[in-house]
């Protein structure tokens, strides 16, 4: 035992360099991750008014205040109309579009960078520019919608749309670069399955349920779990787009605890909407985990 | 091999349906790029026009009449590089004893640093700011700057391409008395060129399209960004499309061009995701 202590001294010792060229992260973990981790927690116990001196200690308060919060809860129920739409289209959508694209077609190089192009320009442009896309009175949908005879739509000016009509655009915005993750997992897949499946007589769509689908398993999970996070996380389209109105219809969690903090000042109940919504985050995140490796093991 | 009408009809729909949807995904931004050469009035013309009648600069002039544009260019092109140029030698320097040295608490190291991208930064966004207001940081670039200096999962694709490079070069660089900060910088470098350009620009776009934190921190107007201009442009002249859409496409023009001419490497970096799960 004694020596194998000794043998761990002398290998930190020589490994010096390895743990000095390491320090730039340590610094950054401790000042912008773990700090801010356990400042947030810290925080959901204090009432804190940025603007005044005293930080009062108010036990679980704030949580329990969070628990009765209409509006908190009605953020996260847009959450969840969101994802209703956005989730589907995320999974079958961009599913759809990368098989396609993953056929053997010309230009897929072109096709592949037009579906990206909507993911690198900024959340603002893409908000800005469908803010008048989406304008009842002055807007391309409504006036195309006109042409096929469907009547003028409200769009993000009406409670039952607002949230519908976000996800929407994020759908379109996010179906490419999901596409391009799907096309990385399918071209991942050795294409010597197929080929000895069709010498077996596998047709199209069996290779697809038998072959495709369970090796993309992987892909898949990680589309879910990243639009769920995304979903979660919305922030920058009502923001630009609806100030979270009308009547709360787009408020979301994070534009929740953008306005106590900012409008109100209320930095404490803030970190809390920010740690509970974290949480949540984690749970779910574990759930999908759980929930597609049973679908997977067979 | 000789296509079957069936094969040929299923490649028909095949093309329909991705230039459908091509159109579907780019029509926005063209929409946005030409109405940004419209007068005010033409904006406003319904039923819609696409092409304006005689393409003018009005809207391009009205921002730069209304807002220090090019201060507000300046901020933003500030903040990127820095944002980029600490996260290529940062991460690399922490990716590289991780990649390539042995050492006791290595795979420690590189399972907290992953498990750090759990972390929604809505958690931390609030503590974050009392930290930035108490270093006094509010309306400084280094407060926007130093929470994005490093990133996880810049790290990790580090590691994983300097992995590949073979071990022999850094040995014989030790031998010749190269110091391990001179290896990665003038061995491992230089060899690395795809990770860097994934690194740099896939960096360069998130920092490019920062909103929330800027948001935050960047409250004077001499100090925001673009798209914090853009949004503070929506809120004040609301109606005024041609001037909105021409600092929509000022905005998105380097990331496109940046985009189209480097889109291998994003492609190829957005496609690495997939391994983090």
């Amino acid at each position: 035992m004694g020596t194998r202590l000794k043998n761990l001294f002398e290998e930190v010792r020589e490994s010096k360099i390895s743990y000095v060229l390491l320090l730039p992260y340590v610094v950054y973990f401790l000042v912008f991750l773990a700090y801010p981790l356990l400042f947030a927690f810290y925080l959901t116990f204090h009432e804190w008014v940025i603007i005044t001196p005293e930080k009062p200690f108010v036990g679980l308060d704030n949580y329990i205040k969070l628990l009765h919060d209409e509006v908190f809860w009605a953020s996260m129920k847009n959450v969840l109309v969101y994802l209703s739409i956005n989730l589907p289209a995320q999974m079958i959508l961009s599913l759809a579009l990368a098989l396609l694209v993953n056929q053997q077609i010309r230009f897929r190089g072109f096709f592949r960078s037009v579906f990206f192009m909507p993911t690198v320009v900024s959340g603002v442009v893409v908000s800005t520019v469908f803010l008048w896309l989406y304008s009842p009175q002055f807007g391309l949908l409504n006036y195309y919608l006109g042409m096929i005879g469907i009547p003028p739509q409200r769009w993000i000016t009406s409670i039952d749309q607002a949230m519908p009509s976000i996800a929407i655009m994020s759908s379109w915005r996010q179906v490419g670069y999901f596409a391009v993750i799907y096309l990385a997992g399918l071209q991942a897949i050795p294409p010597v399955l197929y080929k000895a499946s069709s010498v077996d007589g596998a047709n199209t769509w069996q290779q697809f349920w038998h072959i495709t689908f369970p090796l993309l398993n992987p892909t898949i999970l990680l589309v879910l779990m990243v639009s769920t996070i995304w979903g979660f996380l919305v922030f920058t389209e009502p923001f630009v787009m609806t100030e979270g109105g009308p009547l709360y219809a787009t408020t979301t969690p994070t534009l929740y605890l953008y306005f106590e903090a900012f409008r109100y000042l209320r930095m404490g109940y803030a970190a809390t909407v920010g740690v509970v919504l974290g949480l949540f985050i984690l749970i779910i995140n574990i759930v999908e985990k759980k929930w597609v490796e049973r679908e997977i093991s067979y | 091999m000789i296509k079957t009408g069936k094969q040929w009809i299923s490649k028909t729909v095949i093309y329909a349906i991705l230039i459908v949807v091509t159109v579907i995904e780019f029509a926005p931004f063209l929409w946005m790029i030409l109405s940004s050469f419209k007068t005010r009035l033409e904006a406003f013309t319904f039923p819609p026009i696409w092409v304006p009648h005689a393409p003018t600069l009005e809207g391009y002039r009205f921002i730069a009449e209304q807002f220090p544009l090019l201060r507000t260019a300046l901020n933003s092109i500030i903040i990127t590089a820095a944002v980029v140029i600490l996260n290529l030698v940062l991460n690399s320097i922490v990716a590289y004893p991780l990649a390539r040295h042995r050492f006791p608490g290595r795979n420690l190291v590189f399972w907290i640093i992953l498990a750090t991208m759990m972390i929604p930064f809505n958690l931390i966004l609030i503590p974050l700011f009392i930290i930035v207001v108490r270093l006094h940081w509010v309306n400084t670039y280094w407060g926007v700057i130093l929470p994005y200096a490093m990133n996880a999962f810049n790290i990790f694709l580090f590691v994983q391409y300097f992995k590949t490079i073979p071990q022999e070069l850094s040995k014989a660089a030790r031998i010749d008395g190269c110091s391990e900060l001179g290896i990665l910088f003038r061995i491992i470098w230089p060899l690395s060129k795809p990770v860097l350009i994934t690194v740099g620009i896939l960096t360069f776009i998130q920092t490019w399209n920062l909103f929330l934190w800027p948001l935050i921190v960047l409250q004077d107007q001499t100090m925001r960004t673009l798209p914090l201009t853009l949004a503070t442009l929506k809120g004040v002249h609301g109606t005024e499309w041609n001037a909105l859409m021409a600092m929509a496409t000022i905005i998105s023009l380097p990331v496109v061009l940046l985009f189209v001419w480097l889109q291998k490497y994003i492609v190829a970096g957005m496609a690495q995701t997939g391994l983090k799960g």
